[in-house]
């Protein structure tokens, strides 16, 4: 049934039945599940996928007198009809948690919009053995004047409420109490009342559980609620929203936010990144001086930790990145700036829910292609996955600055301005991709906004870091892995066969004799990375290659880059003789590669990696999401036949004009 | 009967949700949508027979009720009939 509704196929809890109690937590989305979860759970929690699915589910263990106790913070949902993947995990979950007795249900609802959440609260209450209603944000309640009366709503649903406010910890110990108790000790759950019934229906609409649930609620309310007008806080957002969603300054505002977002992005995580670097070079360095030269010596420096460095020198800007996008999406702005870019990117067939993962995807496509299953509809998840790739992600900036400094070393204006240019090749290129995608493949319109836009508030820090922290050690796991792996591959290829001094050349034995010490080191790696596996299928693939000016050693970088892009600066720095710490100081490289390369091929160079799916790790996450390989190697081609053919016309064109 | 039957039954004196003056209080009558999207909106607590107000109409509309607000593409708002309640 899931299967059929989502495509979950062998979707199943993983929980073993044991002495233990399972306390789910559930409600709407924005309501403040979350950051009630967290405050239960704290650092204990750990994000898990959801079996079969990448949907992911926290979970929590803790003892508390003998009993085991796990928490679980299930994704938000609106209704039991199970629209995005995360619906219908969260759904998932609770009909296979309904069977078993050591379940307990935590409705989470927002204390001053009681109502919608009632009928959800009133559909999970007939699935579960039992349930428990928290009215959260009751100290925003009480601000805005909403009287409730708890004893009443308990009275009329028969289930235990709890006011409490998540932010403030008010009301918490006694959920916190209640959570702990054993469960004989609390009174069975009581027969449910006939209102309860799906099948009952007083709405005028004899087939709709929705409006009869909509009137029992709005009757409930009436009994339990004192306020029936819009409350300081609706009032208050929709003052910001004229101006925050108005198609002139509205627009303004956004691009300011995302300009600043970005400066953020890159001015933040430019320090934690050199020392990253630092770290890993010094890790290597101390390592090479202790232990005794040779093969393992070579493969723990070159092949392991270069490797591991190479994963975690983009963990901080991930780990900002999700900072901002939290902190941002607890304000409520985010809603609206997916609002905002509804109608641009329905033009070219994007739902506007493909724009949060467009952000995300400018710093890694990994989280962004994750991040594309609050998209409902199966259409617009798979045209969003297709283009999400040609973003400019981190791994790309290394190449740009080097490419961008060597043909401009002296005018850094224009090194700007070809670097902005990359990434507006990479936006551009993305658009026309799903314009064409709608009219050839993936036919049909991005399915229609609908899209709630929650009060603004003040941003909860603590919610923020844990979010940050769960996508980093996601991205840690899933890329890290990935790409730690191709490394040490790559290592091994470049590494052998290993250079015998009487294979070289006489021209190179007679070059070697003459260089001073210094240069020696470097010039022996060269040779060695030429002669090498690696170096053989670069030359061996060169002529391939010709047509974009690439010579073997740049086909060598892009042969190697096509494991993991962030592979190429050194494989470079090696190959133009400047030993790894080339890679330290692609300016130094780039004056080396000056020497040898014209512009134009640098320019061809440029565009290939702005537009190729260099990044095996991506294409084995889009097999998985989309559960399709075709997919997959569908756009790793599509994509590397655009690479080659707008290398080929930038490579030409700047011919043209350099003869010029 | 399906469900998109009984809700697309229309009465003299309504009107389309995407011509709605702003501010006007009205019931959202009828919702001849496909099954999906009706429950997905009714889910999200926009069912027959809620009330609602238009504050801000650009390329969405943009509806709100003493509990909830709700950015709705102005083509679907366009499937969907209300009965004028009071004018604010």
């Amino acid at each position: 049934m899931i299967a059929e509704a989502g495509g979950i196929p062998g979707a199943t809890v993983a929980w073993k039945a044991s002495a233990g109690r399972r306390i789910v937590f559930i409600g709407h989305p924005n309501v403040g599940k979350t950051t009630l979860y967290n405050r239960l759970t704290g650092m204990r929690a750990h994000t898990a996928n959801y079996p079969g699915t990448t949907v992911e589910v926290r979970t929590a263990r803790t003892r508390c007198g003998g009993l085991e106790l796990e928490w679980v913070d299930l994704p938000g949902l609106y209704g039991i009809e199970g629209g995005n993947p995360d619906e219908q995990v969260a759904l998932a979950y609770l009909r296979e948690a309904a069977a078993d007795p050591g379940v307990q249900v935590v409705m989470v609802v927002d204390a001053r919009y009681l109502r919608r959440s009632l009928a959800l609260a009133a559909h999970i209450r007939e699935m579960v053995p039992e349930m428990v209603l928290v009215l959260n944000r009751v100290d925003l309640a009480r601000r805005e004047d909403v009287g409730i009366a708890p004893e009443a709503l308990a009275r009329e649903l028969e289930v235990e409420v709890f006011t409490l406010s998540a932010r403030t910890g008010e009301g918490l110990e006694r959920l916190k109490r209640y959570l702990m108790k054993p469960c004989g000790s609390r009174p069975e759950s009581q027969r449910l009342k006939d209102g309860w019934s799906l099948n009952a229906c007083g709405g005028g609409c004899g087939q709709c559980p929705y409006a009869a649930r909509h009137t029992w609620a709005s009757e409930l309310c009436q009994k339990t609620l004192s306020r029936r007008v819009p409350g300081e806080g609706m009032r208050r957002s929709d003052r910001w929203d004229v101006w925050l969603t108005h198609p002139l300054w509205g627009l303004l505002v956004f691009a300011g936010v995302m300009t600043m977002l970005f400066q953020a992005l890159f001015r933040l995580a430019a320090w934690p990144m050199e020392g990253i670097e630092w770290l890993f070079a010094r890790l290597a360095g101390g390592l090479a001086a202790v232990m005794p030269e040779g093969l393992w010596a070579a493969f723990l420096t070159d092949g392991v930790i270069a490797g591991m460095g190479g994963v975690l020198v983009f963990l901080p800007q991930i780990a900002i990145l999700f900072l901002l996008l939290s902190l941002l999406e607890d304000t409520g702005y985010l809603a609206r700036a997916t609002l905002m870019m509804d109608r641009w990117m329905k033009r070219v067939g994007l739902p506007g829910k493909a724009f949060i993962p467009m952000v995300s995807a400018h710093a890694c496509a990994i989280p962004a292609i994750m991040s594309t299953r609050t998209i409902a509809d199966r259409r617009d998840r798979l045209v969003t996955i297709m283009v999400l790739p040609l973003l400019s992600c981190s791994a790309r900036i290394p190449v740009y600055v080097m490419v961008t400094a060597m043909i401009f070393p002296d005018r850094p204006g224009m090194a700007g301005l070809v670097f902005t240019g990359a990434y507006a090749l990479g936006i551009v290129a993305a658009f026309m991709v799903a314009l064409l995608l709608g009219k050839s493949v993936l036919p049909g319109k991005p399915e229609a906004l609908l899209l709630e836009l929650p009060d603004y508030q003040w941003p909860t820090l603590s919610t923020a870091l844990l979010a940050m922290y769960d996508r980093s050690w996601l991205f840690l796991k899933r890329a890290g892995t990935i790409i730690l792996g191709i490394s040490v591959v790559l290592w091994a290829l470049a590494s052998f066969p290993e250079l015998e001094k009487d294979d070289l050349p006489p021209a190179v034995l007679q070059e070697l004799e003459v260089v001073d010490e210094a240069e020696l080191e470097p010039m022996l790696m060269r040779e060695q990375l030429s002669q090498s596996y690696l170096g053989r299928l670069g030359h061996a693939a060169q002529p391939l290659f010709e047509p974009l000016g690439f010579d073997w050693k740049i086909t060598v970088g892009v042969l190697a880059s096509f494991a993991a892009r962030e592979v190429v600066a050194s494989t470079l720095a090696i190959l133009h003789g400047m030993g790894e710490d080339g890679v330290e100081d692609s300016g130094g490289l780039a004056r080396r590669m000056r020497e040898t390369l014209p512009a134009p091929v640098g320019l061809s160079l440029l565009v290939f990696f702005v537009l190729a799916l260099q990044c095996l790790p991506t294409v084995v996450l889009v097999a998985r999401e989309t559960k399709s390989w075709a997919w997959a190697l569908c756009q790793l081609m599509v994509m590397t036949a655009m690479a080659y053919t707008a290398a080929w016309l930038v490579y030409r064109l700047a011919l043209v004009l350099v003869e010029l | 009967m399906t469900l998109g039957d009984s809700r697309a039954i229309g009465e003299v004196g309504m009107m389309a949700l995407s011509c709605l003056p702003l501010g006007v209080k009205a019931r959202l009558a009828a919702m001849p949508l496909q099954d999906a999207l009706y429950r997905r909106m009714a889910a999200m607590g926009l069912p027959v027979g809620s009330e609602v107000r238009v504050v801000s109409r650009g390329h969405s509309l943009i509806l709100v009720n003493d509990e909830l607000r709700i950015a709705l593409d102005r083509e679907l708002a366009a499937r969907v009939l209300v009965e004028v309640q009071e004018v604010a």
